[in-house]
């Protein structure tokens, strides 16, 4: 039990949280707009893998790994917000813009402090904060338009393949949570296929994004994973806007959710395949 | 003439041996060692050092509660004769050097136990996170280098529990939750 409760206990949270904020025992009349329990869900799935894994994190943090598990906390009521009080203000890029670039500071401080100088820090914190805001816009706007199983599977694909990456490349502890994360949005995917018409949007990917962000940042900045695996592992959910061609999107159901779990899948395995021949290439396995 | 030759050479004696009492060292990287050794999936212990040390030591055996040490390590110098645990070593499962680059002991006090030997309590700091823990140190000795510098030596051996660091990957079973470690000290005075 104790192996699989990092796993079992962050889908649990997440499960109940989806089934009580989407009375999904309705199974119809779903609002597709979503609720509240996306974003409450994700963040509460992620802290609870911090905790089972890594301990209960200090506060005030000390290090990244503990700005991470308690920015979940900030994560969980900005998407509650958003979803009960339109949140209108809050999705404006310049909002975004600058909660990525607090974002990045908060995680990266260390290196901020200790490695880069002058224009170096401007430049790193300015291309991911960017970045950040990007992929929240993509991922809230997918969210928008796919309701149903296939958008919250292909998270679940992509972050047990960056579990696999993470791992690989040295960070067995962030490849777990990453774990956690997958389960988490697993959950959304068997509730969804139970009540169709269940959403991710409005809130959930307030949570999700930053936190997945997190952990590839995390894994590249303190930990060895490759600046390709990285680029890869970040640019896999661009991936899915493929998903919304003519051809696809009027594919049967479970083809068009194939489909996006193959699209989002595909850079990342190509990161973990790169982790994998580097980690292979070396002779002194232990 | 030879009576005040022979007091002020007393007093110089008397001055020199005071001042080696009290004095301020500098620890030397060269002939420093800090060892430990952790349980390996419950069968047998792995070994491993850290390269890269430095501090000062200020000893006074007439009055050791006013001595202090301070050593900092190098969290990168890590070297399990292994290059791959090694890197495994430095990222975000152990010691995440580059988020926290040193290991280090502050003494806070010296408390004398027997003819050489001292309880240092001090914070130890790993990972970020400081603990307060008491470690019974030797004074090994004194001596004189070739080059005339005056050296001593300490050593001391004390057991840490790595997960009060937040190191807890590979519990309880992959690696051991207890550090031995042994920290040898040769020190030059300044």
């Amino acid at each position: 039990m104790t192996v699989w409760l990092p796993i079992v206990l962050p889908a649990g949270i997440a499960a109940a949280c989806l089934f009580v904020s989407w009375r999904a025992w309705r199974r119809r009349n779903l609002n597709p707009n979503g609720h509240w329990g996306g974003a409450l869900g994700i963040a509460a799935a992620f802290f609870a893998a911090h905790v089972v894994l890594l301990g209960r994190p200090s506060f005030p943090p000390g290090q990244s790994a503990e700005w991470l598990a308690w920015m979940a906390v900030p994560l969980a009521a900005a998407g509650i917000a958003q979803r009960w009080w339109g949140g209108r203000w809050f999705a404006a890029w310049p909002v975004r813009l600058l909660l990525s670039i607090g974002f990045c500071i908060l995680l990266l401080r260390a290196r901020i402090e200790n490695d880069w100088y002058g224009s170096a820090v401007y430049l790193w914190i300015g291309c991911l904060a960017v970045a950040l805001a990007a992929q929240w816009f993509s991922l809230e706007s997918l969210a928008a338009i796919r309701p149903g199983a296939s958008f919250p599977l292909s998270l679940a694909v992509l972050c047990v393949v960056s579990a696999g990456t993470f791992t690989l490349a040295g960070s067995a502890s962030i490849g777990q949570i990453s774990a956690a994360l997958a389960a988490a949005c697993g959950s959304a995917v068997i509730l969804a296929w139970w009540a169709a018409g269940l959403s991710l949007r409005g809130g959930a990917m307030t949570a999700f994004v930053p936190l997945y962000y997190g952990l590839v940042l995390r894994s590249y900045f303190f930990g060895e994973l490759t600046p390709w695996s990285a680029g890869l592992l970040l640019a896999a959910p661009f991936a899915l806007w493929y998903g919304e061609l003519r051809r696809f999107r009027f594919a049967r159901p479970w083809k068009s959710a194939l489909v996006r779990a193959a699209l989002i899948a595909a850079p990342a395995l190509v990161a973990l395949g790169i982790e994998w021949w580097s980690k292979a290439r070396s002779e002194e396995m232990y | 003439m030879k009576f005040v030759q022979a007091v002020f050479g007393t007093a110089a004696m008397v001055l020199a041996s005071a001042s080696a009492f009290g004095a301020d060292f500098n620890v030397d990287a060269v002939h420093s060692s800090a060892i430990f050794k952790v349980k390996h999936m419950g069968a047998s212990y792995t070994y491993g050092r850290f390269n890269e040390i430095a501090g000062q030591i200020s000893f006074d055996p007439s009055k050791p509660e006013a001595s202090s040490v301070q050593v900092t390590i190098q969290a990168e110098s890590v070297d399990t004769h292994n290059e791959m645990r090694d890197r495994h070593l430095r990222g975000p499962d152990f010691f995440d050097t580059k988020e926290h680059p040193t290991l280090s002991f502050k003494s806070t006090a010296w408390k004398k136990t027997g003819d050489r030997t001292y309880d240092v309590t001090g914070e130890i700091t790993m990972r970020g996170k400081s603990k307060t823990i008491t470690v019974p140190v030797e004074h090994v000795g004194d001596g004189k280098d070739p080059r005339g510098r005056e050296l001593t030596g300490f050593h001391t051996a004390f057991r840490v529990d790595r997960s009060e660091f937040g190191i807890v990957y590979g519990l309880p079973d992959g690696a051991g939750k207890d550090v031995d470690i042994i920290l040898s000290i040769e020190a030059i005075k300044k």
